[in-house]
């Protein structure tokens, strides 16, 4: 067979499995939109129960960027995507949902929402995205890990084998040890987010 | 071999005498990462036998238009075409699990189950007994990676499909990690010898 006729083979049979994927892709589509909104609708609502309304802060990334890689979080192990402030009825400002994608030690990453209050104490995180996770990974999502971080006022957590004795210590989800340090650093970073825009906005957008 | 070849026997040889992973030992990579729990072992295996069996009918079904030297670029396509959209419907329908099996739904692709079958059987059969080949080796690689998915499960976690059925403290904790995978496939793939009546177990 010629080499002409091999490669218009391959192209044809090409073709119709790209139609395939595409079709796919469409006929797919409108309900992973879907799930994607309900799935931030409902991590906004986990974080902040509270608040009334939520709007987005306006920032310069590229300080909070220096800020945070001063404070010991390179850009290339965290990186804080978004700042919302969740505000009450009145419109007050009651705290800031950040949302931080933190990169894994052997590769991948995890994208979560973090609702810190005015005051610096941690509501929660909801984790919006894990690529490349195992399904041990998935244990960072379980109450057990995700509680410890609730209602804790602290300038940073930190991961200890055994027992929590002081505040902001947190105890790795088992056989999750790469995961838990990857939500800690998200964690931290955004507590480092909320004091940056405490710091240099006031608080406010 | 090939004279008597029937729908019964390839569902036959797929489950027992060739079973994909106790007996060819294809497929490990994921058989081994994501059967912590039996929901994941068997969503693994449902996937993978479906891109089985479509990759193998298709390819069946195009062999005499398959070019012989470019037959694996040709695998690699229908596999990965099939694979997509498996993944395109989990995130759409199945969220959860397509979380839970991360990256190895996408690998399925270049599984080596669907190359050897496609190569192996698929291009020198029909498209009827290259479709129940694609059921009998899915079946079988579905059956084991469930089975080992339920006893990582039971003694890793304590729990089958969610169902608790060890008190929490009495679990081995090591049966949910790589170490105990290695091991207890291990086991799977003894007694798959001993059933079979084979020499190398």
């Amino acid at each position: 067979m010629s080499l002409s006729k091999r490669i218009i083979r391959i192209v044809i049979i090409a073709v119709f499995a790209f139609a395939l994927i595409f079709a796919g892709y469409f006929v797919t589509k409108a309900k992973v939109e879907e799930n994607n909104e309900t799935k931030i609708d409902a991590a906004f609502e986990t974080v902040y129960p509270d608040a009334a309304s939520f709007d987005e802060a306006n920032y310069r990334s590229e300080y909070l960027t220096r800020y945070l890689t001063d404070n010991g979080y390179a850009d290339d192990q965290v990186h804080i995507n978004k700042i919302t402030f969740a505000r009450n009825d009145v419109r007050d400002v009651q705290g800031v949902v950040v949302q931080v994608s933190s990169y894994k030690k052997y590769g991948g990453i995890i994208t979560m929402l973090v609702g810190i209050q005015n005051d610096g104490t941690v509501n929660g995180y909801s984790i919006l995205h894990i690529s490349e996770a195992k399904d041990l990974d998935l244990k960072v999502k379980d109450a057990a890990f995700a509680d410890q971080f609730k209602g804790v006022r602290t300038e940073a957590f930190t991961l200890v084998n055994g027992e929590a004795k002081i505040t902001g210590e947190i105890i790795p989800a088992n056989g999750a040890d790469d995961a838990s340090q990857t939500v800690v650093r998200a964690v931290n970073a955004s507590i480092l987010a909320n004091t940056f825009i405490d710091e240099y906005y006031g608080g406010v957008g | 071999m090939q004279k008597k070849d029937t729908i019964f026997t390839r569902l036959y040889h797929g489950i027992l005498v060739e079973n994909p992973t106790a007996v060819l030992c294809l497929g490990l990579c994921p058989t081994l990462a994501v059967t912590t729990t039996a929901k994941n072992g068997l969503a693994m295996g449902i996937v993978t036998g479906i891109v089985l069996v479509l990759s193998e009918f298709f390819i069946s079904l195009l062999k005499r238009v398959i070019p012989k030297k470019d037959r694996m670029i040709i695998y690699v396509l229908i596999s990965a075409c099939f694979t997509t959209i498996i993944q395109l419907v989990l995130n759409a329908y199945y969220p959860d699990i397509s979380e839970s099996l991360g990256v190895f739904v996408s690998l399925t692709a270049v599984n080596g189950v669907i190359f050897g079958r496609a190569d192996n059987y698929a291009m020198q059969n029909n498209p009827g007994l290259a479709l129940f080949d694609g059921i009998g080796f899915g079946i079988g690689y579905t059956l084991i990676i469930t089975i080992l998915g339920a006893v990582r499960e039971i003694l890793g976690i304590g729990t089958i499909f969610g169902i608790r059925v060890i008190p929490d403290g009495y679990t081995l904790s090591i049966a949910a990690l790589a170490p105990g995978a290695f091991f207890l496939l291990a086991c799977i793939i003894a007694v798959a010898q001993k059933i079979k009546g084979g020499r190398s177990a």
